[in-house]
């Protein structure tokens, strides 16, 4: 059981994800955002973002993905990669 | 000996603690800048099926000053607020009788420095939890002077005498691998690795929110376990 319940029922995207993790707002997330401009980034929270997408997407990054995420677009790449199989 | 150094983070989520599993000693770099937007005073949990913040009430936050420069509000109306909307969106968890308790002597002692209370409830947590690991406050033990970024990582690493240092992997692109081996000090990152992970939990977010969720609907043991789903792998 990967979730004893099961609270949130509205779709997860991706835009949604990194504004929750860094409390920015939805519309400034886009492709060329890098990770790094964020003021709220840290390695802590990277490693949230990955969790988050990870489970909203049922998907397993390896860690040289991990570390090659520098914008949203890498993050949305990876997970196309993972789509396409 | 193991170490990481990482901001400290209020009540945090569950990766937090993994990489305090991870290593013999955690430095909480309390001098660095407070950032807003982040972690280092508020964290989510579940209200009424939607994310909710519990901020810490602070006095003149800004991100030019570091952490242990700030101070919290003490607000025994925020304390008995804090308590009570977890009580009530908590109360059917199973391990609510243990929680509750423990977060109300951890938001007792949130007045003064928050640098002090940030370690403070990092150590009730991790004790709770059965995380053995050594915590210290960076701003006490390590002088700053002029150091900054990597250089300062490594400067801690070896006033430490640290054989490895763990880093989560979002710092991969931070660290140069070949400068912390010309120190004699190996740079391993954190890979979690929550693929089996079988806690309950409050929702879409997984183990996102504070460890708090986790913490309610889990024994104290499964949590441990959790806190070692990990693997580390070199830099």
């Amino acid at each position: 059981m990967r979730s004893g319940i099961s609270i949130l029922s509205q779709p997860m995207s991706l835009e949604r994800i990194f504004a929750e993790v860094f409390s920015i707002s939805e519309q400034v997330v886009n492709d060329s955002l890098a990770l790094r401009d964020i003021s709220s980034w840290d390695s802590m929270s990277h490693m949230m973002l990955i969790a988050r997408v990870e489970g909203a997407f049922s998907v397993e990054f390896t860690g040289d993905e991990i570390a090659d995420f520098r914008t949203v677009r890498d993050v949305r790449e990876a997970l196309s990669r993972r789509e396409a199989k | 000996m193991r170490l990481a150094i990482m901001q400290p983070y209020f009540l945090p989520y569950l990766g937090y603690f993994q990489l305090m599993s991870a290593v013999d000693k955690i430095a909480l770099l309390d001098d660095a800048n407070f950032i807003n937007g982040g972690w280092i005073n508020r964290n989510r949990i579940a209200v009424q099926g939607e994310p909710h913040w519990l901020t810490l009430p602070l006095a003149k936050a800004s991100q030019n000053r570091p952490i242990n420069e700030i101070e919290i509000v003490d607000d025994p109306m925020w304390k008995r607020k804090t308590i009570r909307t977890v009580e009530l969106n908590y109360q059917s968890a199973p391990f609510a009788g243990q929680i509750l308790p423990l977060l109300s002597e951890i938001l007792r002692e949130a007045r003064g420095s928050l640098s002090t209370f940030l370690f403070y409830q990092l150590r009730r947590l991790a004790d709770y939890i059965g995380i053995p690991t050594q915590i210290e406050q960076a701003s006490m033990r390590y002088p700053k002077d002029a150091l900054t970024g990597q250089r300062r990582i490594l400067d801690i690493c070896v006033r430490e005498g640290a054989s490895t240092y763990v880093n989560s992997p979002g710092g991969r692109s931070l660290y140069d691998a070949e400068l912390f081996a010309s120190a004699g000090i190996e740079l391993l990152f954190l890979d979690p690795n929550l693929s089996a992970l079988t806690l309950r939990h409050s929702g879409q977010e997984g183990p996102c929110l504070s460890i708090l969720d986790l913490l309610m609907f889990n024994p104290v043991t499964a949590v441990r376990e959790a806190t070692e789903m990990f693997r580390l792998s070199p830099g």
